[in-house]
């Protein structure tokens, strides 16, 4: 019996091709798609994955509530992690970790520019797990001036030399020795790493400051010990140890000082929801968001449903033609049970046929996707025990849910009626036409994301941001030219295409600090949070920012080096009338600093950020950019006369630079990522919809080929017939534009609300997005309906 | 073999209700011959499928081989129907997808018959029909009176009781008609009953008795010398 049904289930998948090849490749690329949508979703939570510990790994947070708003820093104080061991036993071990951007090491003759450098304690190797290749973990980072390397690097620096006791010098000159190589860093971790220097090369590792955050603090627990227990002892620690520190500062104790509503603290969050879950000031790389792993399952799930959608309405479809076949089976003694197996049977095979294509096309799309979505994705199939008895699993599952309506549908028919030949379809048409209205209405939805995240994204990066970020080449690490930066500066001035230049150490869309400050007569625990940029005369000149009122630093007043400029956001928070000339002074300090002007409030954070109070302090010292203003014309040619002064002045150090403009549309890097994302899965939802509905009109068509050759013999235009034939299925896009624009509608609205700076949806949107899915059914439709229209009626009549 | 008292089968659609057999009394002995005539629309397609137990009569009393059948569920009368009631239709009915072997086939294969035994009966069969050579032809690249023997074929394959054939020869021509006439003479011959409905006097010819249905009725039945009850 199972063999005659397999038999006929691969007889009738090869007769009806268009059938077939229709479910196959919907279905095919259905699957790929969520396999797809599974590499990453995978990928994103199998972070930390490969620390032995990281069940018991939990990051040391402090988030601060003053004047000016609350914040949450991924940074900690520089004596906390000692502190939680000694004070807690469940803390089991502590480590901290500090990067520096960039390093410049030589060894021997060669010079590079370290770009994932870290300083850490020796502990580092007991909280994560790193494997040493060479060296030993216990002692390898204990004395100052010592260093270990990743695999990658010390092949980069020794070649084939054994690089353990080899010495490298960092730029100040000191020779810091080789104790250690480890393997490369995992990618799927939350920082990544190259190098390692001892902690103990740094005095700041053992400032007792409990008010600064400087290190990143990670503690491993004992089993069994309670996170939240822990946490709850920490403002007790805190009042102990920072209490003293913040009475010398303020003049105020802990206790009064959180009576008025302010707070210190420090928070636990484990190791392993980094990655998804933390969105904290200072974070050494930006996260990811476990947003967008819910957003893309639920769109894998949708794609497929419109796949196994796709399966049911043709086979359902097509059951007219099988009708037939059914009747004889009942006649000749067939149960239901028999016809539902041989239904199920060639559904299951054709989920059979669609996976293996699946694979295919997964593994020729992968490195593609790999791409879009920045990860490096595996497929790694048969790595896996699980791969083949899920794949099974898979095929079963999805056989069973795409053919099982079709097969009951099926087998229900009255064998006396089919005989009859009458049309038995109608029953299943308006349940065909509900699934039609749900694929389309997943499909419209997709499309209004994929607008709504378009527009969006366009719109923050040509919205006004208050500056000129264009034609701003942006030379990094400008203290290499320590003392020389201004005749540097001259130099570059002479070409007649560099506009402007200047010396920074803060930039717009770059990590800026964050200080208390304290208006000239305000009491001493009236503190304001403001933002700080440190820069030279040149500055609001060479970014195009505009004053509002007063005047920005000059060379001509030798006293501004004690004058601040304040953004109109910081005048409205510290409530200042007529605030040119008046004083503010950094908390704790007697120093105080005169306002001599404002400039109009410019976006130096991300658009999903609204503008903060912003304080603007002449940089005397290095500074680590230079900003330089081209003109339009022969930008590369600026580019390299640059690169020729800088080699001029400073030989031996790397030139590195970036275009602000550019730097600025990395802040929307994720954003960008899952608009590429949603656009190709929103593309390939309404492919797969738009097959499903070619191949229903197809079976349509043939459908009412006798009724089209009686209205064609009684005088029905081919425009007649085609209106005919095209209504059913435009109704159903109206009213799956009807389901999906409230759905979008939520949606989108709430994805908006992340950003500060936002697009009003628009109406037109919803009518650009559901016209679109009306032309594409129409032209699928159509194709149909002419054919069917143009067909000569004598044959169509004759054929009962 | 076959026996209805005061049967009755209404059709009720969404707009009128159409009485398509009325009080019909007829009694069919076994290895009878009977031919079903009347005019288009009198009732005699549903008076086969309801002896073939593809429907219930509306009311009145249906026995079939001794059992009072009229209130049997589906799956009761597909297990009586399976074994003991073979189909021949005017437009064949045959499965486009199977070849010939199997469309004959595929009532052993529903009554679980082995592979063995189920080789033997169709090659029996598919000789004696002369069919043999078609075998592994799907329907659609024979022509009609090939077609209609394998019908036949499958019909008869599993040793019926009881034949029903609804205008055998309406597709065919005259020359391959009458050797489907001779075909069902032959297994009346040999023992089975067979009831068709026929529009052609000629083929009627070859029955026992001849039921004349009238808009539902039975009007008249004829005998024939050949058959004596
Ligand atoms: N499924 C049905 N629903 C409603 N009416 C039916 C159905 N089948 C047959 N009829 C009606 O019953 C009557 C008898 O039909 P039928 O037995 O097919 O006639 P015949 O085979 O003698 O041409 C006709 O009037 C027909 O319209
Ligand atoms: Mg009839």
């Amino acid at each position: 019996m199972l063999k005659n049904n397999i038999r006929i289930a691969i007889r009738n998948l090869r007769k009806y091709k268009a059938f077939s090849f229709i479910n196959i490749i919907g279905l095919a690329v259905g699957v790929a798609c969520v396999v797809l949508i599974l590499l990453y979703v995978l990928d994103d939570l199998s972070y930390e994955n490969f620390n032995r510990n990281a069940g018991r790994i939990y990051r040391v947070y402090s988030s601060a509530r003053i004047e000016g708003g609350e914040m949450k820093m991924a940074v900690t104080p520089p004596p906390l992690g000692a502190t939680l061991v000694r004070e807690f036993p469940e803390v089991k071990q502590y480590t901290r970790v500090m990067p520096t951007a960039n390093m410049l090491i030589r060894y021997k003759n060669n010079v590079f520019n370290e770009t994932r450098f870290f300083w850490a304690d020796s502990t580092l190797f007991d909280v994560f797990t790193m494997s040493f290749i060479k060296g030993n973990p216990r002692t390898a980072l204990n004395e100052p001036h010592t260093v270990i390397l990743t695999e990658s690097l010390a092949k980069k620096y020794f070649g084939n030399e054994d690089p353990i006791d080899q010495v490298m010098n960092f730029e100040d000159g000191t020779p810091y020795t080789v104790k250690g190589v480890i393997k490369d860093c995992p990618v799927n971790s939350h920082f990544h790493y190259d190098m390692f220097a001892s902690m103990a090369s740094i005095d700041v590792s053992k400032a007792n400051f409990w008010l600064n955050d400087i290190f990143y603090t990670y503690i491993v627990l004992k089993k069994g010990a309670s996170p939240t227990v822990l946490e709850a002892k920490f403002p007790e620690l805190i009042k102990k140890y920072a209490g003293p520190q913040l009475y010398q500062a303020l003049g105020i104790t802990m206790d009064d000082w959180r009576k008025k509503g302010y707070a210190y603290g420090m928070h636990l969050q484990s190791l392993n929801s980094i990655h998804l879950y933390s969105h904290l000031e200072n974070e050494m790389e930006p996260n990811s968001d476990i947003k967008y792993v819910y957003i893309f399952s639920v769109i894998a799930i949708f794609i497929l449903l419109i796949a196994c959608i796709n399966f049911m309405n043709l086979a359902t479809a097509r059951s007219v033609m099988r009708s037939k076949e059914v009747g004889v089976r009942k006649v000749l003694g067939s149960n239901r049970a028999q016809l539902i197996i041989q239904f199920l049977l060639e559904s299951i095979m054709l989920t059979f046929f669609s996976i293996m294509l699946a694979i295919v096309l997964v593994e020729i799309c992968l490195p593609y996707f790999s791409d879009l979505s920045g990860k490096q994705l595996h497929s790694a199939y048969f790595n896996n025990l699980f791969t083949i008895p899920s794949l099974i699993l898979t095929v079963l599952i999805v056989g069973i849910i795409a053919g099982s309506y079709p097969a009951f549908f099926l087998s229900s028919f009255r064998p006396v009626k089919v005989l009859k030949g009458k049309a038995i379809a109608e029953k299943g048409s308006w349940f065909r036409s509900g699934l039609v209205v749900f694929q389309f209405s997943i499909s419209i939805i997709l499309f209004i994301g994929t607008f709504i995240i378009d527009n969006q994204l366009n719109y923050i990066q040509k919205a006004k941001l208050g500056f000129n970020k264009e034609q701003v080449l942006v030379v990094k690490r400008a203290w290499a030219l320590e003392n020389h930066a201004q005749t540097f500066k001259e130099a570059l001035l002479k070409n007649h295409n560099i506009i402007n230049a200047s010396c920074t150490n803060d930039l717009p869309g770059q990590i800026y600090s964050q200080t208390l400050f304290k208006p000239e007569n305000a009491s001493s625990s009236q503190q304001y949070l403001l933002a700080t940029m440190f820069s030279d005369y040149d500055f609001i000149k060479t970014l195009d920012i505009k004053l509002a009122s007063g005047r920005y630093f000059s060379k001509k007043y030798p006293s501004d080096s004690l004058a601040v400029v304040l953004n109109q956001k910081a005048v409205q928070m510290l409530d200042i009338k007529d605030p040119i000339g008046k004083r503010l002074s950094f908390s704790g300090s007697n120093i105080s600093y005169q306002i001599i002007g404002i400039v109009k409030d410019f976006n130096f954070e991300s658009l999903h950020q609204s503008i903060r109070p912003l304080v603007l302090l002449l940089n005397r010292g290095q500074s680590s950019y230079m900003p330089i203003k081209i003109s339009s014309k022969n930008i590369s040619e600026s580019v390299s006369f640059i690169k020729n002064e800088w080699k001029r002045f400073v030989p031996n150090k790397p030139f590195e630079y970036f275009f602000l403009d550019d730097e600025f549309s990395k802040l929307y890097l994720s954003e960008q990522k899952t608009s590429e994302i949603f656009t190709a899965f929103s593309v390939l939802a309404i492919f797969i919809a738009s097959l499903g509905l070619f191949g229903l009109a197809a079976f349509t068509a043939e459908r009412r080929t006798k009724e089209i050759g009686i209205r064609k013999a009684l005088g029905a235009s081919i425009s007649n017939i085609i209106l005919l034939l095209s209504k059913e299925f435009t109704k159903c896009v109206l009213i799956a534009n009807v389901i999906a624009w409230p759905v979008a509608y939520y949606f989108m609205n709430n994805w908006l609300k992340d950003f500060a700076y936002r697009i009003h949806i628009s109406l037109w949107t919803f009518i650009l997005a559901g016209c679109l899915a009306l032309i594409i059914a129409l032209l699928t439709v159509t194709l149909h309906a002419i054919k069917a229209a143009m067909a000569n009626p004598i044959k169509s009549l004759r054929y009962e | 073999m076959i026996k209805t008292v005061n049967m009755r089968k209404i059709y009720t659609t969404e707009e009128v209700e159409t009485t398509a057999l009325n009080s019909v009394n007829i009694e069919i002995n076994e290895k009878e011959f009977v031919a079903i005539m009347g005019p288009s629309g009198c009732g005699k397609s549903t008076l086969l499928n309801v002896f073939g137990l593809l429907d219930n009569p509306t009311d009145g009393e249906f026995h079939f081989l001794e059992q009072e059948v009229s209130k049997y569920s589906e799956r009761q009368r597909a297990n009586l129907r399976k074994a003991n009631i073979g189909f021949v239709f005017q437009s064949f009915n045959l499965i486009d997808e199977l070849t010939v072997y199997e469309n004959v086939e595929l009532p052993l294969l529903y009554l679980g018959i082995s592979s063995n035994e189920r080789n033997k009966m169709v090659t029996n069969v598919l000789e004696r029909m002369q069919i043999m050579h078609r075998k592994d032809h799907f329907p659609q690249q024979l022509s009609g009176g090939q077609q209609q023997r394998v019908a036949v074929s499958r019909a008869v394959v599993a040793k019926p009781k009881l034949i029903l054939a609804d205008e055998p020869t309406g597709n065919l021509d005259s020359a391959n008609g009458e050797e489907v006439m001779n075909i069902l003479t032959q297994l009346n011959e040999e023992g089975t009953t067979i009831v068709m409905v026929t529009h052609s006097p000629h083929d009627s010819e070859f029955a026992h008795r001849i039921i004349h249905l009238f808009d539902g009725h039975v009007v008249t039945e004829n005998y024939k010398e050949k058959f004596h009850v």
